[in-house]
C-alpha cells in the first residue's frame, strides 16, 4: 500500500541541518537507488549516480515545486537524467546483473532469486524501472510517470509485462526444481 | 499480505538488496560535511554583503545628490 514520506523542513535541509538532511536521504535514497539500479543494476557507478543527484537535489532545492509531487518524486526524476546521461556517454554494454544479498541469511532460495534476477535483467530499462518503483518501493503509478516522462497507463503497461515476466521465470523455475 | 507469493517475497528481498548497507550513514556524513554551493557562499560573506551595500548606498546617494542638483537649478 502507497504510504506518503514524512514533510521533510526544506529550510532547515538548505542549511544542510543534520537532522532535515538525514530525513532527506531516508526518504529518497530508496526510490534513487531504484531508479539508477534498473538502468546498473550491481554496478559501481550506482553508488556515485545516488550521491551525485541527492547532491545536485540538495544544491537546486529552490526549483523544487511540491505542488506537482512528493521530493522523492522529484529526486528519482533527477537521478534517471542522470542514468540516461551517463548511459549515453558511457555506452556501455556490459551484462546486467543484480546485487547480491548481505547481512542475515536470506528467506528466497538462491536458485530462484538467481532465475528471477535473470529475468528482472533481461527486462528493457523502462519496465524495470516501473516493477522497482510501483512493486518493490509501492510508488503510484501516477508518481512514476512523473519520473519516468511517460503517461500512468504506460507505466502500468509497463509493470505489468515486467510482473508478467517474473510470472514465466518463476513457472519455468518450478519446472525445473519442483 | 499474501507471504507465500514467491514474487512477492521476491519484491521483499530485492528490496533489501537494493540500498547497499551502511549507505544511508556515508551519505548524510558526505550531505553534511560539504561546504554550501558556492554562490550561496559568496551570498554569505560578510565582505561580499558589505561591498552590496556599500554600491546600493552610493547609488541612492548619487539619485538625491542629482535630484537635490535638479531642484536647485
Amino acid at each position: 500500500m502507497p504510504h506518503p514520506p514524512p514533510p521533510i523542513d526544506l529550510r532547515a535541509l538548505r542549511r544542510r541541518d543534520p537532522q532535515a538532511v538525514t530525513a532527506f536521504v531516508a526518504a529518497v535514497e530508496g526510490p534513487t537507488y531504484a531508479v539508477a539500479r534498473a538502468f546498473f543494476g550491481a554496478d559501481s557507478i550506482v553508488d556515485d549516480v545516488v550521491q551525485s543527484t541527492l547532491l545536485r537535489a540538495l544544491t537546486r532545492l529552490d526549483q523544487f515545486d511540491a505542488s506537482r509531487g512528493p521530493l522523492r518524486t522529484w529526486v528519482a526524476a533527477i537521478a534517471r537524467n542522470l542514468c540516461r546521461d551517463r548511459l549515453r556517454r558511457t555506452q556501455r554494454e556490459s551484462v546486467l546483473t543484480m546485487p547480491s544479498p548481505e547481512g542475515p541469511p536470506p528467506t528466497l532460495p538462491s536458485s530462484l532469486r538467481d532465475d528471477l534476477d535473470n529475468a528482472l535483467t533481461t527486462l528493457s530499462t523502462d519496465q524495470r524501472l516501473a516493477f522497482l518503483l510501483m512493486q518493490v518501493y509501492d510508488l503510484p503509478a501516477t508518481e512514476v510517470a512523473l519520473i519516468t516522462a511517460a503517461p500512468p497507463a504506460t507505466v502500468r503497461s509497463r509493470c505489468a509485462r515486467a510482473r508478467a515476466a517474473l510470472r514465466r521465470a518463476l513457472a519455468a523455475h518450478a519446472e525445473v526444481s519442483p | 499480505m499474501s507471504t507465500h507469493d514467491p514474487l512477492e517475497s521476491y519484491t521483499r528481498d530485492l528490496r533489501e538488496r537494493m540500498v547497499p548497507e551502511g549507505a544511508s550513514d556515508r551519505m548524510v556524513t558526505h550531505l553534511t560535511t560539504l561546504p554550501p554551493s558556492p554562490r550561496r557562499a559568496l551570498w554569505r560573506s560578510p565582505l561580499w554583503r558589505a561591498a552590496a551595500w556599500l554600491v546600493a548606498g552610493l547609488a541612492l546617494a548619487g539619485r538625491v545628490a542629482a535630484l537635490l542638483v535638479f531642484l536647485g537649478t
